[in-house]
C-alpha cells in the first residue's frame, strides 16, 4: 500500500519558504539530494598564552589623565593634550587655527553633511563673541540633518540595502523603517549601549515596541539568494553573514578568519566562531510586524483570524473533496514519476522543502496534471459541490482585513534555537558537533550562555551578547565606535584599521587618547553628541589643513595631527551639496525611499522613476538602495558595495568621475538651476557681485583677485561666443539693465559658469 | 609614516610627488583639437608606478606572456557535451539514469535521478591537433590549432548568479573585486586615454549587474566600463546637446585655470593635482573612445570576417571586432558577454536553445582569433571563451539540460597558453572533471600568470587580511602552458 500522496502546495510559496528556512534544516539534511555528511569529530580548542591575550585592544580600558604640554594656551580640551603632547615630542608645530570661513565650511559638512548657507555663513562671521564656534557646534548638532549624515554613515557599517541582492534582487518594501529609525535615534541622542542593544536585541529588550522590533532590521540586511535549492544552506549564510557583521560592526575583530579554522593570527578559535555565530542561531526574519496602537492590531487581529478559520474550514472541505480524485489521478502516472517527486509528494505539504515544492511543480507540468485533471474527473455531484465552495472561498477573500503597516526585522523561532553546528574548513557540507551558543574564549569565561527558563519567547541569547557587549569593562565595544567616530572627523582612525582591532590591524596612534574617549564617552552616558561635540570643538580638529613645511617632511601622513586633514567629500555630500547651492534640495525627512531617474539606457529592474519630480532631489541617504545596481552619480564617488559592512569610505580620483560632473543631466541641470538662483537674487548684479555670490554659496568664501580676474576672462570667452556682446545695444537693452542681465544669453553664460565651478576641486574637497 | 603603515593604509595616495605636479594640469590649451588624433604619445611604454595616476602602468611579477584579456563569457551555461567534450558512453546509457556508483547529483532543478541523454550533435576532429568540436561550432573548428581547451574546469555554485559572480570575481558571495579589476590594480594600463578594463554584453547586464565588473573593496577606479552598443559607448561620455567641443574645451580650461589657483599653497595634497589630471583624461577619453568603437575604418573583409553581413552574427561580431580595437590601443582586459541575462541556460530545449545561441557567436569568436593571429595579436592576448557552468548529461523536461558545475569545458586560446592542446577530462557521462581538476580559481591564477602577476603576491589589505582574487586557493595550471 503507497503512501497517501498530496499534491496540493498546502501553504503559499512565501510561508513554505519561511518554513523551510527553518524546518527543513532542523529536521536534519536530506542524504537523498545533498552530500551533506555529519562529521564524528570533536575539534579541540588551543588554550591561549599570555602573549596572545596581551594585545593591546583585549586589555582593559584605562582612565589616563591627559599630558600636560609645554603650549598649554594652545589646549581647548584634554583631547588637545593627548594630541600636543606627542606632536611637541617630535618637535613638530601645530599649524593655526582656520580661519572662520574655512571652520563654518568644515563642521557644518562634517555634522550635517551640507556646505553651511550664506545666511549661516555671515551670522557665524559677525559673531564676535568667543563662544560663537561653540554655538554654531550646538545649533548644528540639534538640526534634523545631523541624524541624516550620520545615519548614512551608520548604514555603511549595516550593509543598508532594501534589496535580496543576487539574481533576483527582490525588493524589501520595509526596510526604509531601518533607515528612518537610525536618523530617529541619533537625532534623539540615543545612548549607544541603547542604540546596540536595540539592533541586536530590540525584540527582547523591548517586546511590545515597535521601534526596538524595527531596529532588529540591522540583521535583517543580509544577502539572500531567494532561489537556492539547498535546505539550510541559506540559513548557513545567513548566519555567517551575521556573525562576521556583528563581530566587525561593534568589535572590530575579523570573525570570519576563524570560520575554516582557528584564526591565524588573532585568539579566536574555529569554536569561538561557531559559538558566536550560535547567539544568533534562533533568528528568522519577520517581516509582518503589525504597526499601530494596541486597538488597532488587536482589532485586525480578531478580524485575521476570523478570515483564516473561514479559509480554513472551507479549504479543508475541497481537499476533503478532492483527496480522492487526486489519488486517482496521480496513480496511473506513479510509474513516471522519480523517487524524489514520489517522496515530495509524501511528504506533508507544511513539510515541504523549497526544493520538494519545485520538484512537485516541475512533476505536475511534466505529467500534465493541474487541479483541472482533478476536477474533470469528479463525479458531478462532487464537481457541483466543489465548485460551489470553490466561489464561497471568493467571499471569504472579501472578509480579509486590509493590511495594517507592517516592518521588518528578526526574532526568534522560540525559546530553543536550531542547533548550529562546528563546519569543518567552514563547507557547510561537513557538519561536525554541535555548538553551544557563547561568547570569545579570549575575552570571556562564558563559553556557554545558560539555558532560560520556560515561559520566554525567544533564546535570549542576543540579549546576553548585548549585556556582555555594553559592560563598562568590556575592550573594545567603546574603543571601536569612538575610533569610528574619530575617524569621520580626523580623516583616519586612531587605530587606522576601524574595523581591525586584531593582531593584524594597526596599533592606536594614540593609545591614552583613545581610552580616555573611550571611558570618557561611557561615563558621559555613550552620547555621541558629546563625542561629536567634544572632538570638534577641539583645538585639535580646528587647526588649518595646511601642514608646516617640517611637517610634510617628518610626519607626510599626519599621523600626529599637527595639522587638520583636507578630506574629499562623500558621494552624497556632493550630491546634496549640488542641490543645496543650486537652492533645489527638497529636504523633507523619512518614509519610502525615493527612484529618481536612471541614466537613458540603463534598464534597471523595479526601478520605476518616481513622479513627483521634486522627490527626485532629496537627500540621497533617501534613494532606494538596490543591491545590484548602485545609483550611478553616487557609485561614481566611491558609495559601497552594500553586499557587506563598509567600515570605511575609500577616495578615488579618476575620469569617470569627471565625467558624471561635466556631462550628466544632474550636473547641467543643477548647474542652471544654479545660475537662476543667482540672477533671481540679484537680477541687476554685476558680474563682480555674482562671483562672489556664487562663491560664497559654494565655497564660504570670498574670491580672490586672480580667481576674479580668471572668472572675468572666462565670461567675456563665453559672451564673446554667443555673440552676447555684440548684441549689446541693438536690441535697445543697456549692458546694465536688469532685462539684460537676466535674459536668456545671460542666463546661458552663467549657467555655464555655474558648471565650472560645480567641477572645481574646491567643490568636492574640504579644508 | 613606516612603511607598513602605508602598505595596511586604504587610500591609494601613498605617498607625496611632488615632481607630478609639473606634469598635472598641463592645460587644456595644449591639446588643441588636431593633436588629439595622434594617440602614440599617450601609450607609455616605460612602466611607471605613479601613485598620482593609478592606472598607470605597472611593473609586473615578472616576464609577461600576455599584455591583455578578451574574456568572451557564454552567459547562462554552455553545454560542453554538445561543443567540446563527446562522450560516446551516453548513447549506451540513453534512457537510463547515472548507475547508483555515481550517488546522489544535487542540481537545481533536480534532474540528479533523471535519465541520460546523448547529444544530438555532430563532432569530429578538427586541425592538426584532432581538437573535437561538434557541428554547432564549425567556425571555431576551424581554428582548432589555436585552441588549448580545458575540459576539466568545476566551480562552487549551482546557480547563475553565484557562478556568474565566481567567474567573475572568484566567490560566489557578492563583494570582491572583479578579475579585470584585479588586474587593472595589478598592471594599469597601456593607454590612459581609455578605460582599462571595458565590458560589452549583446543584451541587457549579465546577472548581478554591476558586481561582475565591480571594485568590491578595492577603490572605484579599477572598475569596469561597460560600453555601451550603440551611439557614445561610455555613459556621460559627451555633454548631451547644445555643448560642442569649443565649449567644452573652454569650460575645462577654466576648471583647470581655477583649479591651478586653489592648488598654490596646498601642493602637498597629491589629489588636488590628481583631480586635475583627471579632468584631463577625460577629455582625452572623449576623442578616442568614440573612434575605437567607430569601425568604418574596417575593410570590407574584416566586417565579413565577423559576420557584419549577417543578423545573426552582426551583434557579437561588433563586439569582438570593438574587443580587437580595445586590445590595439593598449585596453587591458575586455570582457564580451554573448547571451547575457543566462540567455545560454537551456533546460527546455537543447536543440532550440544552442541552435539559436550557437549561431549567434560561432563565426565572431573564430573571426576574433584568426583577426588577432594575422595581426600579431594573438601572441601577446589571452583570449578566454567559457560561461559559468556547463549542463548535465541528465536531461531535464526530456530536451533539455540542468546546470552542470561539476564538470565543464573552457578554452584558451593565444597569451603564452598551448595551441591545439585538450587538457583533462569528465568521466564517461562527461558530468564531473575527473582529470586535471580545474577550479575558477586556478583558471584566475593562470590568467594573472600569464599577465605576469603572481595571484598571491597581488594583494590588496583589508580589515587585517591581505586579500587576493583566488581567496585561500589557485593553482597556475602549469600543464597548459606553452
Amino acid at each position: 500500500m503507497s503512501k497517501m500522496l498530496n499534491l496540493r502546495l498546502g501553504l503559499s510559496a512565501a510561508m513554505v519558504s519561511a518554513l523551510s528556512f527553518f524546518v527543513s534544516y532542523a529536521s536534519g539534511i536530506d542524504d537523498d539530494f545533498h552530500q551533506t555528511k555529519k562529521v564524528d569529530v570533536v575539534t579541540p580548542e588551543p588554550t591561549w598564552t599570555a602573549d596572545q591575550k596581551g594585545h593591546w585592544a583585549f586589555q582593559p580600558i584605562r582612565r589616563v589623565e591627559p599630558p600636560q604640554v609645554r603650549n598649554q594656551n594652545l589646549v581647548r580640551n584634554p583631547i588637545d593634550q593627548f594630541v600636543l603632547s606627542q606632536v611637541e615630542k617630535m618637535g613638530l608645530k601645530p599649524s593655526a587655527e582656520a580661519d572662520k570661513l574655512t571652520l563654518i565650511r568644515r563642521v557644518t559638512f562634517d555634522l550635517t553633511g551640507l556646505p553651511p548657507t550664506p545666511e549661516e555663513i555671515r551670522a557665524f562671521q559677525a559673531d564676535a563673541r568667543p563662544e560663537a564656534y561653540d554655538l554654531l557646534v550646538e545649533n548644528l548638532l540639534n538640526r534634523k540633518a545631523y541624524g541624516e549624515r550620520w545615519a548614512r554613515w551608520w548604514l555603511d557599517l549595516a550593509r543598508y540595502a532594501e534589496s535580496d541582492g543576487f539574481k533576483a534582487d527582490v525588493t524589501r518594501p520595509n526596510a526604509w523603517r531601518y533607515r528612518d529609525w537610525v536618523i530617529g535615534a541619533l537625532n534623539s541622542d540615543m545612548p549607544y549601549d541603547k542604540f546596540l542593544g536595540f539592533q541586536l536585541a530590540g525584540d527582547e529588550l523591548a517586546p511590545n515596541q515597535p521601534e526596538a522590533f524595527i531596529a532588529t532590521g540591522l540583521n535583517r540586511h543580509y544577502p539572500f539568494e531567494d532561489n537556492n535549492m539547498v535546505p539550510g544552506l541559506n540559513r548557513q549564510l545567513i548566519l555567517d553573514d551575521i556573525a562576521d557583521t556583528n563581530a566587525s560592526l561593534f568589535m572590530g575583530l575579523t570573525v570570519a578568519c576563524a570560520r575554516c579554522h582557528d584564526h591565524k593570527y588573532d585568539p579566536i578559535s574555529h569554536k569561538d566562531y561557531y559559538r558566536f555565530q550560535a547567539l544568533f542561531g534562533g533568528l528568522v526574519p519577520k517581516d509582518d510586524y503589525p504597526l499601530g496602537n494596541a486597538v488597532e492590531v488587536a482589532l485586525n487581529a480578531t478580524v485575521q483570524s476570523e478570515y483564516e478559520v473561514r479559509k480554513a474550514s472551507l479549504e479543508k472541505a475541497l481537499t476533503d473533496i478532492e483527496q480522492p480524485y487526486w489519488t486517482k489521478v496521480l496513480e496511473p502516472v506513479r510509474q513516471r514519476m522519480s523517487q524524489t517527486t514520489l517522496k515530495a509528494l509524501e511528504t506533508d505539504p507544511g513539510q515541504r522543502t523549497d526544493l520538494q515544492v519545485t520538484t512537485i511543480r516541475n512533476a505536475m507540468k511534466t505529467l500534465k496534471v493541474s487541479s483541472e485533471s482533478v476536477v474533470a474527473a469528479m463525479t458531478p455531484a462532487d464537481r457541483e459541490r466543489w465548485t460551489a465552495m470553490k466561489g464561497g472561498l471568493g467571499g471569504v477573500e472579501k472578509m480579509k482585513p486590509s493590511p495594517l503597516p507592517i516592518a521588518s526585522g528578526m526574532t526568534d523561532t522560540g525559546r530553543y534555537a536550531a542547533p548550529v553546528h562546528l563546519l569543518l574548513k567552514g563547507n557547510f557540507h561537513r557538519q561536525a558537533e554541535v555548538i553551544e551558543p557563547g561568547l570569545l574564549s579570549v575575552l570571556s569565561d562564558q563559553k556557554q550562555i545558560e539555558k532560560r527558563p520556560t515561559g520566554h519567547a525567544t533564546t535570549g541569547t542576543r540579549t546576553a551578547l548585548v549585556n556582555w557587549l555594553t559592560r563598562p569593562d568590556h575592550p573594545l565595544t567603546s574603543r571601536v565606535i569612538v575610533n569610528r567616530v574619530w575617524q569621520q572627523h580626523f580623516g583616519r582612525g586612531i587605530v587606522t584599521t576601524t574595523s581591525d582591532f586584531g593582531t593584524q590591524g594597526m596599533e592606536p596612534s594614540h593609545p591614552e587618547l583613545l581610552d580616555w574617549l573611550a571611558s570618557t564617552f561611557m561615563s558621559q552616558g555613550w552620547r555621541f553628541r558629546d563625542l561629536h561635540r567634544l572632538m570638534v570643538t577641539s583645538a585639535t580638529y580646528r587647526q588649518s589643513s595646511r601642514p608646516s613645511a617640517q611637517a610634510i617632511q617628518d610626519d607626510p601622513d599626519n599621523m600626529l595631527l599637527s595639522h587638520q586633514t583636507r578630506r574629499r567629500l562623500d558621494a552624497e555630500m556632493v550630491r546634496d551639496g549640488v542641490l543645496l547651492v543650486s537652492g533645489r534640495l527638497n529636504s523633507e525627512m523619512g518614509g519610502p525611499s525615493v527612484r529618481p531617474p536612471m541614466p537613458a539606457g540603463l534598464d534597471v529592474k523595479d526601478w520605476t522613476v518616481d513622479k513627483d519630480e521634486a522627490s527626485h532631489r532629496r537627500r540621497s541617504v533617501y534613494i532606494f538602495v538596490k543591491r545590484n545596481v548602485k545609483h550611478p552619480f553616487l557609485d561614481a564617488f566611491d558609495y559601497p558595495d552594500s553586499n557587506l559592512t563598509c567600515p570605511e569610505r575609500l577616495v578615488s580620483i579618476n575620469a569617470p568621475q569627471a565625467l558624471m560632473l561635466l556631462n550628466s543631466d544632474f550636473s547641467l541641470d543643477e548647474s542652471k538651476a544654479l545660475a537662476e538662483r543667482l540672477i533671481r537674487e540679484r537680477p541687476r548684479g554685476t558680474d563682480q557681485e555674482r562671483f562672489r555670490d556664487l562663491w560664497i554659496v559654494c565655497f564660504s568664501r570670498i574670491p580672490s583677485e586672480a580667481e576674479l580676474a580668471r572668472l572675468s576672462e572666462l565670461s567675456a570667452t563665453l559672451r564673446a561666443r554667443l555673440g552676447v556682446v555684440g548684441r549689446v545695444g541693438s536690441d535697445g537693452l543697456s549692458e546694465k539693465s536688469s532685462e539684460w542681465r537676466s535674459g536668456e544669453a545671460e542666463r546661458a553664460v552663467w549657467s555655464d559658469l555655474c558648471h565650472v565651478v560645480l567641477n572645481l576641486n574646491e567643490f568636492v574637497f574640504v579644508d | 609614516m613606516s612603511s607598513e603603515a602605508a602598505a595596511k593604509s586604504h587610500v591609494i595616495w601613498p605617498a607625496t610627488r611632488r615632481e607630478f605636479l609639473a606634469q598635472a594640469g598641463a592645460g587644456f590649451g595644449g591639446l588643441a583639437l588636431g593633436s588629439m588624433m595622434g594617440w602614440d604619445d599617450a601609450r607609455a611604454e616605460v612602466p611607471e608606478i605613479d601613485p598620482l595616476n593609478p592606472l598607470g602602468q605597472r611593473v609586473p611579477h615578472f616576464a609577461p606572456k600576455a599584455k591583455s584579456v578578451i574574456f568572451l563569457f557564454m552567459e547562462g551555461g554552455p553545454s560542453h557535451i554538445d561543443l567540446f567534450d563527446p562522450k560516446p558512453a551516453l548513447e549506451r546509457w540513453s534512457g537510463k539514469p547515472l548507475p547508483p556508483s555515481i550517488g546522489p547529483v544535487f542540481t537545481p532543478m533536480g534532474v540528479g535521478g533523471n535519465t541520460l541523454m546523448p547529444s544530438s550533435r555532430k563532432f569530429a576532429q578538427h586541425g592538426e591537433s584532432g581538437l573535437w568540436v561538434s557541428d554547432w561550432y564549425p567556425h571555431v573548428a576551424k581554428v582548432a590549432d589555436e585552441i588549448c581547451l580545458i575540459r576539466s574546469c568545476y566551480c562552487d555554485g549551482i546557480n547563475h548568479v553565484g557562478s556568474v559572480c565566481q567567474m567573475n570575481t572568484g566567490s560566489i558571495l557578492a563583494g570582491r573585486p572583479s578579475l579585470g579589476a584585479w588586474v587593472s590594480y595589478g598592471l594599469g594600463t597601456e593607454n590612459a586615454n581609455l578605460p582599462s578594463f571595458v565590458v560589452m554584453s549583446d543584451a541587457g547586464d549579465p546577472l548581478g549587474g554591476a558586481r561582475n565588473w565591480g571594485t568590491g573593496w578595492m577603490p572605484a577606479t579599477f572598475q569596469g566600463t561597460p560600453f555601451r552598443r550603440d551611439g557614445s559607448p561610455i555613459l556621460y561620455l559627451q555633454p548631451p546637446k547644445g555643448s560642442d567641443q569649443e565649449l567644452q574645451q573652454r569650460k575645462l580650461q577654466g576648471i583647470t585655470d581655477l583649479d591651478r589657483l586653489h592648488l598654490e599653497g596646498r601642493e602637498e595634497d597629491t589629489r588636488l593635482a590628481a583631480r586635475i589630471a583627471a579632468y584631463e583624461l577625460a577629455y582625452k577619453m572623449q576623442a578616442e573612445a568614440p573612434e575605437t568603437v567607430d569601425l568604418s575604418t574596417e575593410t570590407a573583409e574584416t566586417k565579413l570576417l565577423y559576420g557584419l553581413d549577417d543578423d545573426r552574427t552582426r551583434t557579437y561580431g561588433t563586439m569582438c571586432l570593438r574587443a580587437r580595437r580595445l586590445v590595439e590601443r593598449g585596453v587591458r582586459f575586455v570582457q564580451c558577454y554573448s547571451g547575457s541575462g543566462s540567455q545560454w541556460d537551456a533546460h527546455g530545449d537543447m536543440e532550440e536553445n544552442h541552435g539559436r545561441l550557437c549561431p549567434r557567436s560561432d563565426k565572431p569568436v573564430s573571426a576574433l582569433i584568426q583577426d588577432l593571429k594575422r595581426r600579431g595579436l594573438l601572441e601577446t592576448t589571452l583570449v578566454i571563451w567559457g560561461g559559468e557552468f556547463g549542463r548535465t548529461p541528465m536531461n531535464e523536461k526530456t530536451k533539455g539540460r540542468d546546470h552542470n558545475p561539476y564538470g565543464f569545458s573552457m578554452f584558451m586560446a593565444g597569451g603564452g597558453v598551448k595551441a591545439g592542446l585538450t587538457f583533462g577530462a569528465t568521466d564517461e557521462f562527461g558530468l564531473k572533471a575527473i582529470e586535471g581538476r580545474v577550479h575558477v580559481h586556478d583558471i584566475h591564477a593562470t590568467i594573472l600568470h600569464q599577465l605576469g602577476l603572481d595571484h598571491k603576491r597581488l594583494t590588496f589589505p583589508r580589515d587585517g587580511r591581505d586579500e587576493r582574487l583566488t581567496v585561500n586557493g589557485g593553482r597556475v595550471i602549469k600543464e597548459i602552458l606553452a
